[in-house]
């Protein structure tokens, strides 16, 4: 179990083009970070940083207080799980187990000790001679998390472990990741692309974009209280709606910096148009007209088009699907405001304590 | 306060980088590494210099000399290039170079092609037949030109047994000028014809079969199915196997060396260059010869990547 | 099954049959040639069978030439090019699959150039340099002008690249050295490409004529196929029957090789014209 730090770290593939400029990043001991990001966003650079894979530009990491300069990958007391598995197809199941212990001269005994401990807990003892081109997907999954788990690091890598497998398997796996987390009490480092395996995951998420934080905290913080337009986009499905100031009139005068107002699908309510004065308190009221609506089980969306812009809607009553012309209402204090950077900020108006919608 | 101590640990990395670049150990490992990718790739390098290269240029240098390797090399300039070419005989073995090169590629490649049309379907007899056309090629070019030499005798051969039961005159194989340079052809394109088979038949199979099946529905016969969409996606394949045929054909040896020992008209190029380097030991005039082979293969080789890096890839 | 369809299933297996023995044959006239007496290959019309097998043609065979020799120096020879072949190919291979270095393009463009070049054009120069370093006659200069082969190094390198690197970063976290890497690794998924890669060296320098021919005076280190080659000069005319004898020596352990790894074979053959 340690923590790990990045200080200052650059990293540039060719001169003058960097993709990660003076990072700064803490991954505290013993818990499950999640790196989630576009791709493109540099997160796998940074896992394979952390790995030693990748030689960061400038800058330094430190595991566990210690610095990570020319510390080769295979002494740097981590383990990853890649993408593709990456078991060597030419050894058993055992053989691709042990290859690391071997390197790392643990005596036979305990080699198998080892293996078999995890291999029961895991669930692949059966498997043990066998070539991992004879096993599916979701074992070859879990004999790379094996692979991983037998070094006993004291920090987990994974690489987007779950995107290979359909997604039966990947929820399966999720749960089964979170069980191993709770029971190792490892350092584990989680990159994806996938905002809901980040979300039901990690107890800590970094959301990264081009290179550069947007935010980091709990899940439910990040979901709750994005600071930027790009978190309260990227978190959440369908993404935060976002509109104008400007082509809303439904405002009482708001200071100058504020120029985006945004709220989430799950957060309004749904009335015919006529209806819409039953709502009291503060609301902002919408009116449009229904596009799409699509029945997902638990939820119906909707696509709506208003005079402020197109938004969409999640609406849990199933007992009736609303076609035409609709009223929209949000609550005041599930609205989100952002200025002309993009980034949250709280009006000058609700700081005084006063109400903004008409 | 945390910048602070941000900065503070970057300039201390930055300190303990220089140190650590300074150190001697680590200037040889970076240097190491740097020359790793050469010491691997040094060994095979040294053997194609050695073995390869420098004689090429040395066999340039050699054909502006004369020398028998008893006398000293005396430097003749251009006289072996001027002497080479208005030598009738040369000229003569120029020709059945080429008689033999046209020959075993032209008939090789359309008999290849009409067998690989004939075998391309992936059944039991057709995999055999197609390792059995295919063994001749690994075997030694020295056996086969004994087994043929043997049934092309004139009076005890096999080949002449054959003629004598369908009542057709007999032929002396090896001992008409006129004949014995397309018996060799023949001997040549039995060993070969396989392997330029199985080549075809793995190109045609490489072939998307949905492009039959849309020239199906547009009502293609076969014959232009075949010229529009089978000829043009093994075109690739066609003119490789007509380059290394050529080249094939112009280092051919063996044969000649067993079946004729170059009499009867079947002298060619390569078993000239041999004949005037060991047997004459007239070492500048055979290293002149060599160099118009190289300027030969060299010529074809620069055309062959030519039009390979400008053809488009339908692929 | 209709009239036609009939006589076309009738033709194809007359075809099937013709191929077969256009191809077969010369190998049964080497194989009845081998066991007949002298007197009935001077027969005419030939025979087709042989009533009383005549084994001695091997024996004699043997005694005619020093054949034992010739053998241990055909294995000898074929051995050593594959033992300087791997050292050779296998480290460049690797290297032109996974590093970046300067001049790396311009090296694998000379090696793969080296391809076009045949033993037929350079045997004089190469002779004259052996000549000048006293090694006519010796192993080396059979073994040394093929101890790198440039088809070697651009075939496993292509099965190299085609090792994901992800494969070797996980290998790197499991505390491997670059030779374990390639060892452990690369060695063995390049197992069946290797195979292949001997299979062609073995059966080439087995059937290699030209270069033992031009590169020795003498029978010290000349092998098989010159020995078979000799067996016709052994009286006047030639004499089939021990040559045929011979040659089935020459011919059986490629069969054999053959027989056995015909996948392997045909694909290292024909790799080239694949691409």
């Amino acid at each position: 179990m340690q923590k790990i730090e990045l200080i200052s770290i650059d990293k540039a593939y060719e001169v003058g083009n960097p993709i990660i400029e003076n990072l700064n990043l803490n991954i505290d001991d013993g818990s499950f970070t999640v790196l989630l990001g576009p791709s493109g966003c540099g997160k796998s650079t940074i896992l394979r940083m952390i790995a030693g894979l990748e030689k960061e530009t400038g800058g330094e990491i430190f595991i566990g207080g210690k610095t990570m300069q020319n510390v080769e990958p295979g002494d740097r007391d981590i383990a990853m799980v890649f993408q593709n598995y990456a078991l060597y197809p030419t050894m058993t199941v055992r053989g691709n187990i042990e290859f690391g212990l071997e390197n790392n001269k643990i005596p036979k005994d305990e080699r198998n000790t080892r293996i078999h401990e995890i291999c029961d807990m895991i669930g692949i003892t059966e498997y043990l001679n066998r070539k991992p081109q004879s096993l599916s997907g979701g074992q070859r999954q879990r004999v790379a998390l094996a692979r991983a788990m037998v070094k006993k690091p004291s920090v987990f890598l994974m690489d987007e472990p779950l995107s290979n497998l359909d997604a039966k398997l990947r929820s399966q796996i999720r749960t089964e990741l979170i069980e191993l987390y709770h029971n190792l009490k490892t350092t584990f480092v989680y990159v994806t692309h996938d905002q809901v395996e980040a979300m039901s995951m990690g107890t800590h998420i970094i959301l990264l974009n081009k290179g550069e934080i947007m935010q980091q905290g709990s899940p439910i913080e990040i979901y709750n209280n994005p600071q930027n337009i790009f978190t309260a986009q990227f978190i959440g499905t369908p993404p935060m709606n976002i509109l104008k100031m400007s082509d809303i009139n439904n405002f009482k005068r708001v200071d100058d910096d504020v120029a985006y107002v945004g709220f989430r699908p799950e957060h309004v309510q749904i009335a015919p148009k006529n209806l819409s004065n039953m709502f009291a308190g503060s609301v902002l009221r919408l009116t449009g007209k229904i596009v799409t609506h699509e029945v997902l089980g638990s939820e119906i969306l909707y696509k709506v088009e208003t005079p402020s812009g197109v938004i969409l809607l999640k609406i849990f009553d199933l007992s009736q699907i609303f076609e035409g012309e609709i009223s929209v209402v949000i609550p005041e204090k599930n609205l989100c405001y952002f200025d002309h950077n993009e980034n949250r900020i709280i009006p000058r108006e609700i700081a005084d304590g006063k109400q903004l919608c008409i | 306060m945390a910048n602070n101590y941000v900065s503070d640990r970057r300039s201390q990395s930055i300190e303990s980088r220089a140190l650590k670049v300074n150190t001697r150990g680590e200037t040889l490992k970076i240097i190491g590494k740097k020359a790793l990718p050469y010491g691997l790739v040094a060994p095979s390098l040294v053997v194609f210099i050695v073995f390869m290269i420098y004689p090429m240029i040395y066999m340039i240098y050699l054909s502006f000399h004369k020398w028998n390797m008893l006398s000293d090399k005396t430097f003749i300039g251009f006289s072996n290039y001027t002497k080479l070419f208005s030598d009738p005989s040369f000229l003569e073995v120029v020709m059945t170079t080429v008689k033999f090169m046209v020959g075993t590629v032209s008939v090789s490649v359309i008999l290849a092609l009409i067998l690989a049309l004939y075998l391309k379907e992936n059944t039991a007899i057709n995999k055999f037949l197609q390792s059995v056309i295919f063994a001749p090629y690994i075997v030694s070019l020295v056996s086969i030109s004994f087994i043929f030499m043997w049934m092309m005798d004139s009076d005890l051969g096999l080949f002449n047994y054959a003629l004598n039961l369908l009542h057709l005159p007999t032929v002396r194989w090896l001992e008409n000028p006129n004949v014995a340079i397309y018996s060799l052809v023949l001997v040549n394109v039995w060993k070969g014809v396989g392997y330029y088979t199985l080549i075809f038949i793995s190109a045609f199979q490489s072939i998307p079969p949905y492009l039959y099946e849309a020239a199906k529905l547009d009502n293609a016969s076969k014959t232009k199915t075949f010229f529009k969409i089978t000829l043009p996606m093994i075109s690739p394949t066609l003119f490789f196997i007509t380059l290394t045929g050529i080249i094939g054909g112009l280092k051919v040896f063996e044969t000649i060396n067993i079946m004729t020992a170059g009499a009867n008209g079947t002298n060619t190029l390569v078993y000239n260059l041999y004949q005037y380097g060991f047997q004459f030991h007239k070492i500048g005039y055979a290293s002149a010869m060599g160099v118009i082979l190289m300027v030969i293969i060299g010529i074809l080789t620069l055309f062959y990547f030519n039009t390979l890096s400008k053809r488009v890839h339908y692929r | 099954m209709n009239q036609s369809s009939k006589l076309k299933t009738v033709l194809k297996w007359i075809l099937n049959i013709l191929i077969f023995l256009i191809f077969f044959v010369p190998f049964y006239w080497m194989l009845l040639t081998s066991i007949k007496s002298l007197g009935e290959t001077l027969q005419f019309p030939p025979t087709f069978l042989v009533k009383t097998p005549h084994f001695e043609n091997f024996k004699n065979a043997f005694e005619a030439i020093p054949f034992l020799k010739f053998t241990v120096n055909s294995i000898v020879v074929a051995l050593g090019t594959l033992f300087f072949q791997f050292i050779t190919v296998v480290p460049a291979a690797y290297a032109y699959a996974r590093y970046k270095f300067k001049f790396k393009s311009i090296f694998f463009g000379a090696t793969l150039a080296t391809m076009m070049i045949p033993a037929q054009l350079i045997f004089l120069p190469v002779f004259l340099l052996f000549s000048k370093w006293g090694m006519i006659n010796t192993y080396w200069s059979l073994i040394l002008p093929y101890a790198s082969s440039a088809f070697g190094i651009f075939m496993l390198r292509q099965t190299f690249m085609q090792v994901p690197e992800e494969l070797i970063e996980a290998a790197r976290l499991d505390k491997s050295s670059e030779f374990q890497i390639v060892t452990k690794i690369m060695l063995p998924i390049a197992k069946p490409t290797l195979v292949t890669l001997a299979l062609l060296t073995f059966i080439e320098t087995w059937n290699n004529y030209f270069w033992p021919l031009v590169m020795t005076t003498n029978d010290t280190v000349r092998t098989l196929p010159l020995g078979i080659a000799s067996l016709r000069m052994v009286e006047s005319g030639i004499n089939y029957h021990t040559v045929m004898a011979g040659n089935v020596i020459l011919i059986i352990p490629i069969l054999i090789a053959y027989f056995f790894a015909q996948r392997h074979i045909i694909e290292a053959f024909t790799y080239m014209g694949e691409k």
